[in-house]
């Protein structure tokens, strides 16, 4: 369970595991918060996230417009079978340029 | 023809088979929430459709249940192994209401109990009586079909939602489960990460629901949430008739209509002659979600109305299996009148004669498809009902057994699945009842303390296996004996296989079990069982390992299977062999073919093929041509080749079983009438070679 933030060649990589859920919304807001503040694109890893709820995707969403307020994108390379399905059954899957079904090996 | 209230018993008992099942998976899986949800909705429909049809007792007793279910789904009921017991004992009393609408005292009273056990459940109520219950009146004309109906549903949870435990994600996922669903999910009121009280929602959501279900189920399931959320609900189109907010509106005015854009908003948009959703979102003066959100229902009610059209007619149709019957032979009879107009075609050779052959060969082979497949069911449906029958015969009996079931999908003829039912049930019974042993035994001896059923059904070729396999305590072979010496059906002397012993429980009368139980009865199952078997032209057999467990095999042909053939030609007769399992025709000279009889070896391609010369196998007199065909066959892993004269090509072939009298003949899987009206043999290719192996003369 966790989150981590780095930055790699002019872009955050940026990974969550376990939930994200409303138990830890708050804890990777601040981290987020705290981490992301230059004009930088982020790459965000979630596939390994075990549960995802609307706070979760509140907390997504919020980053994408934190982000966009800086010109930056979000984008999620990998996000695993649980994200994947919360962001396509919202519909949000576009949003995010979640493409369908191609998964990483 | 069909009353409606015929309809409602049909599908009430498809409700009540339905809910059941959603009980067995949650009682593996208490967190599941989408089998409460289905549970729920079973009941909640056979309640409201009950008491439509007169069924007022049915209704009362039902609601008792929903309501319980309710608790549950709002988490202020634990979903426990009695709760489950209740429900399952409450669905069968449910069935039993179906058949006497009137509430005989028996049955008044069984419901009664069943409602006391359930009260004592519920934290605090008291539940009344059944006579006492109101339902709440259905307000629906006689005769209206539920029909789809769409809605324009917003759902915009408090801020606080959370903090009252209710994630809005499972509402949404029971929406949607309700029909076809479009969701827009609206974000413009999402702070920035740096104002965001992660705490607190602010999201909302758009959704366009076309559903069958009624208004009341929708509401239902915002019945936890409705003060909280204030969700809206508005039907945008209603048993076909089309509201006047239906009508395909112009983006602006959905928008408006949603309260999303001012009238004023729009009209300028308008001004400027370009798509208004596009300026409105441009320009900020609409958030872009709400307009996408109502462009998608713009797209949605488009796109229903012109389904709606499609779909009028399209639906299930009950059909008499008689009539199905009917239908089946006559497809038969025309794919043989099919085979002689292809003849004649031949012969004649006219142009124009011989394309209409062709043509009508083809839509005789699609219809020959399509009526097959009319009868054809999986089998997966009789598999579901074992599971209830696994899990109380094993609670009866003390014992922790797990059915597995593989196959499911493998088809069968209707008329099949319905006689092989009761001997199936049969067959577990006895894995249940004698095979598998209590936990205790079984960890003593090692063995996991549950035991398995394990259900199969696999096709092959013109056959169906299915296979009942458990893990338990396996035949007693010396038991068996003794008894069969016992009652005369052996001697002494007499010194049998295992496997012919372990099939003598097949025999009449035999019953080794030491109690007769309730469960499997006086020994009158396995025979009865044989009979019904063979009744469907199929034969069953029995495998055991003492200790490990035994399998019973039933094996049953496709009767008035049509399969692609090959025909082929050996002195004046000829024979199909299935077209499935050939993979080419290489030639045989005379040189190489030999003098003697028996298995020959041919090369292909580097490797060796056995052959068997079918001249020879069914005993042919003449001469062999001189350059002879062998058809290569693949059976599972290996090849074989079958020896004749000509191979003539590919044949429409209809199964006729053989008669009682050629039933013993090994290598025939039946026979099929010709073009010219003869009759050419249907080779059982994986049968034949299997005698070949165990066998090491060939006999006829």
């Amino acid at each position: 369970m966790g989150i981590e933030v780095n930055t790699k060649e002019g872009v955050y990589h940026a990974r969550i595991d376990g939930d994200l859920t409303i138990y830890t919304a708050g804890e990777y807001r601040d981290v987020l918060l705290e981490k992301c503040n230059t004009h930088q694109d982020m790459e965000l890893d979630l596939e390994q996230v075990t549960e995802m709820d609307t706070a979760g995707l509140q907390l997504l969403v919020a980053l994408k417009k934190h982000l966009g307020e800086m010109g930056c994108d979000l984008r999620l390379p990998n996000p695993g079978k649980t994200v994947r399905e919360v962001l396509e059954f919202t519909r949000l899957a576009d949003e995010f340029s979640v493409d369908k079904g191609e998964e990483r090996p | 023809m069909n009353s409606p209230e015929q309809t409602f018993l049909e599908e009430a008992v498809e409700l009540l088979a339905d809910l059941e099942s959603a009980l067995l998976e949650l009682e593996d899986q208490p967190e599941n929430t989408d089998s409460v949800g289905r549970a729920f909705r079973a009941m909640h429909t056979i309640k409201g459709s009950g008491s439509m049809f007169g069924f007022d007792k049915l209704s009362a007793f039902t609601h008792h249940l929903e309501n319980a279910f309710h608790q549950v789904r709002s988490g202020d009921l634990m979903v426990t192994k009695e709760l489950i017991n209740i429900a399952l004992d409450s669905g069968d009393h449910i069935r039993d209401l179906l058949d006497d609408k009137d509430l005989s005292p028996g049955l008044e009273a069984e419901g009664e109990a069943l409602l006391a056990r359930l009260g004592d459940l519920l934290p605090g109520e008291a539940l009344g009586s059944v006579a006492a219950i109101k339902t709440k009146p259905v307000v629906k004309a006689i005769g209206s079909s539920t029909a789809d109906a769409t809605y324009r549903i917003r759902i915009v949870p408090s801020r606080n939602t959370w903090t009252h435990g209710l994630d809005p994600l499972p509402v949404l996922r029971e929406l949607a489960a309700l029909g076809l669903c479009h969701i827009t999910t609206l974000t413009d009121e999402t702070p920035t990460l740096a104002e965001l009280d992660t705490e607190s929602c602010h999201l909302g959501w758009d959704l366009i629901l076309t559903t069958e279900q009624d208004r009341n189920t929708i509401d239902d399931i915002f019945i936890f949430v409705q003060d909280n959320w204030s969700p809206s609900v508005e039907a945008i189109d209603q048993d076909g008739q089309w509201t006047e907010a239906a009508d395909e509106k112009p983006v602006g005015e959905i928008l408006v209509d949603r309260g999303d854009a001012t009238p004023e908003q729009v009209e300028e948009a308008l001004a400027r002659q370009r798509f208004t959703g596009e300026i409105l979102s441009a320009t900020g003066k609409v958030p872009p979600e709400k307009v996408k959100a109502a462009l998608a229902e713009q797209q949605v009610v488009r796109k229903a109305r012109q389904e709606r059209q499609a779909k009028e007619g399209a639906a299930n149709v009950k059909v008499p299996a008689e009539k199905l019957d009917t239908l089946m032979d006559l497809v038969g009879e025309l794919v043989i009148a099919q085979a002689r107009l292809d003849q004649s075609a031949g012969t004649l050779l006219d142009n124009g004669l011989t394309s209409v052959a062709e043509e009508i060969e083809r839509l005789t082979t699609e219809l020959r498809d399509n009526t097959l497949g009319l009868r054809m069911l999986p089998i997966g449906t009789t598999f579901a009902r074992f599971r209830r029958l696994v899990r109380d015969l094993s609670n009866e009996l003390g014992k922790e057994i797990e059915l597995v079931t593989e196959g499911a999908e493998t088809e069968l003829d209707k008329t099949v699945i319905d006689r092989l039912s009761d001997p199936l049930v049969h067959l577990i019974r006895n894995s249940i009842d004698h095979g598998i042993e209590r936990p205790a035994a079984r960890e003593a001896t090692g063995k996991p303390r549950q035991g398995t059923v394990h259900l199969s059904a696999i096709h092959s070729e013109s056959h169906v296996v299915i296979q009942i396999q458990d893990d338990g305590a396996g035949l007693n072979a010396e038991a068996i004996r003794a008894k069969a010496i016992e009652r005369g059906i052996l001697t002494e002397k007499s010194d049998p296989s295992p496997e012919e012993i372990y099939n003598l429980v097949f025999d009449a009368g035999f019953s080794t079990a030491k109690t007769v139980s309730n469960v499997s009865g006086r020994g009158v199952g396995m025979d009865v069982v044989k009979r019904s078997i063979e009744s469907l032209r199929g034969k069953v057999r029995i495998d055991s390992e003492g200790g490990k467990g035994s399998t019973v095999t039933v094996e049953l042909p496709l009767t008035m299977a049509i399969i692609e053939g090959l025909l082929v030609q050996v002195g004046e007769e000829r024979y199909v062999l299935p077209l499935s399992l050939v993979e080419e025709c290489i030639e045989l000279s005379a040189d190489h073919a030999g003098q003697s009889k028996g298995n020959r070896l041919i090369e292909v391609r580097g490797e060796l093929v056995p052959y068997l010369r079918l001249r020879e196998w069914f005993g042919l007199q003449g001469k062999p041509p001189p350059i002879e065909q062998i058809v290569v066959t693949r059976l599972g892993d290996t090849r074989f080749g079958f020896t004749v004269d000509e191979v003539i090509g590919q044949h429409q072939t209809v199964i006729k079983a053989l008669g009682k009298f050629y039933e013993g003949v090994k290598g025939l899987s039946g026979a099929t009438i010709l073009g010219d009206g003869s009759v050419a043999l249907i080779l059982d290719a994986p049968k034949v070679v299997q005698y070949l192996t165990t066998k090491t003369e060939t006999v006829h």
